[in-house]
């Protein structure tokens, strides 16, 4: 009886998963039932692909907005060169919707090849087109981080030299802002009689329209407290990025950084 | 007797419970999936800059070129300890320490429209890398 007993314990274990395997329900041979279905089975199928096909054209197609310069104007189409120097394709249709600060009507044939533009759209990452919502034109800031090689106080200008070895002529305006910042990075107000040279500085403007290289500030961050650039050569109080050869008073010419 | 049959007809049901799931395993094994729905990933190896390089400065938000509808954004990434990060957008400015482990996050205003963010990293060595990003500030519907 105790042998019966042991033999009796796996298949006791074993027995409940035979048990539900077996009551898995199986196709019932019924036509009517079959006909049902098989049409809730093609319902099915059909909902499958019509939310895949939406799930993907969500993922196709985002939301984007960039700035650029206007290569090309079509009649529904615009080339526009990005910030990063690539050539974007842009669509315009009737929906499109196009601003410029100052202009009560503006439209497609008002932009010009060189025109700065900010475009609004959809973006087809299989076509690599952007079809606009919102086209507005745009005056492109500057953000410049150098060292302060000249201050010239007579003109309120300063002259910032750069890491890539360019030099811009900021001109100092009477609404630009100027932060000083200490060793913990906390801003104080400060301005244009304590801008010096040799100065680690942010400068945010806008550019020159007339004359290259030359731009109007807006705010100047200034970081003395930090690290010199080994990149920047400079040589305080005598650089003048226009061109101008600057004199030293012995009749030296000094030669200006480019 | 009874006992005997008892112990037969489990020994038989076991052997055909272990029949029926040789040949489901069997059907299993025999089943694949069909060439129109399945797909081949490739994954590519990007080289990512490391913590050790001297320029090393890595935004993880916000994406370029994405809109947002917020007037605020959150700047975070990562960079070598001991840095400086100055976040600039057209109307704004944030400068920041980041954290021992390098990572950094500030929140800076942005304007209406489509805005320029210029992230500066100045290095404990005096030299600095900028990356700009643009970002879209717009309630609209489309």
């Amino acid at each position: 009886m105790k042998k019966i007993v042991l033999l009796l314990i796996p298949f006791l274990l074993i027995l409940p998963g035979g048990v539900l395997a077996e009551t898995t329900p199986t196709p019932t041979s019924n036509p009517t039932t079959e006909a049902v279905t098989e049409k809730l089975s093609n319902q099915i199928n059909d909902l499958k692909d019509k939310i895949a096909s939406r799930v993907a054209q969500l993922k196709l197609v985002e939301k984007k907005g960039f700035i650029g310069t206007i290569k090309d104007v079509a009649s529904n189409q615009i080339t526009v060169i990005d910030v990063a120097g690539n050539q974007r394709a842009v669509d315009v249709d009737e929906i499109t919707k196009f601003t410029s600060s100052g202009k009560d009507s503006f439209g497609i044939s008002d932009l010009k090849s060189g025109m700065k533009i900010s475009i609004i759209g959809l973006y087809n990452k299989d076509s690599e087109r952007l079809l606009a919502r919102f086209i507005d034109t745009y005056t492109l800031p500057l953000y410049l981080s150098g060292t302060i090689s000249n201050v010239d106080k007579d003109n309120y200008t300063i002259t910032l030299s750069m890491e890539n070895g360019k030099s811009y002529l900021v001109d100092i305006e009477s609404v630009t802002k100027t932060d000083i910042y200490d060793a913990d990075n906390n801003a104080e107000k400060s301005g244009f009689s304590k801008v010096e040279a040799g100065v680690r500085t942010q400068v945010i403007g806008y550019a020159d329209k007339k004359e290259a290289n030359r731009m109007v500030a807006t705010r100047i961050l200034l970081f003395p407290n930090l690290p010199k650039n080994p990149k920047v050569i400079v040589v305080p109080n005598a650089v003048n990025p226009t061109g101008a050869a600057v004199s030293t008073g012995s009749g030296k010419k000094l030669t200006p950084i480019k | 007797m009874k006992s005997e049959r008892i112990i037969l007809s489990l020994i038989a049901l076991f052997v055909g419970l272990l029949v029926a799931g040789g040949a489901f395993y069997i059907y299993q094994m025999t089943q694949q999936l069909p060439q129109d729905r399945s797909d081949t990933i490739t994954i590519r190896s990007h080289p990512t800059p490391t913590p050790n390089s001297n320029d090393f400065l890595v935004i993880d938000s916000p994406k370029d070129e994405g809109l947002i509808d917020r007037k605020t954004i959150t700047v975070s990434g990562k960079t070598i300890p001991g840095s400086t990060i100055i976040v600039s957008s057209e109307s704004d400015d944030q400068v920041v320490k980041p954290a021992p482990t390098g990572t950094f996050s500030v929140t800076v205003t942005i304007d209406t429209g489509v805005n320029i963010l210029s992230i500066t990293a100045i290095f404990p060595d005096g030299t600095e890398k900028t990356i700009m990003r643009t970002i879209t500030f717009t309630t609209e519907d489309f």
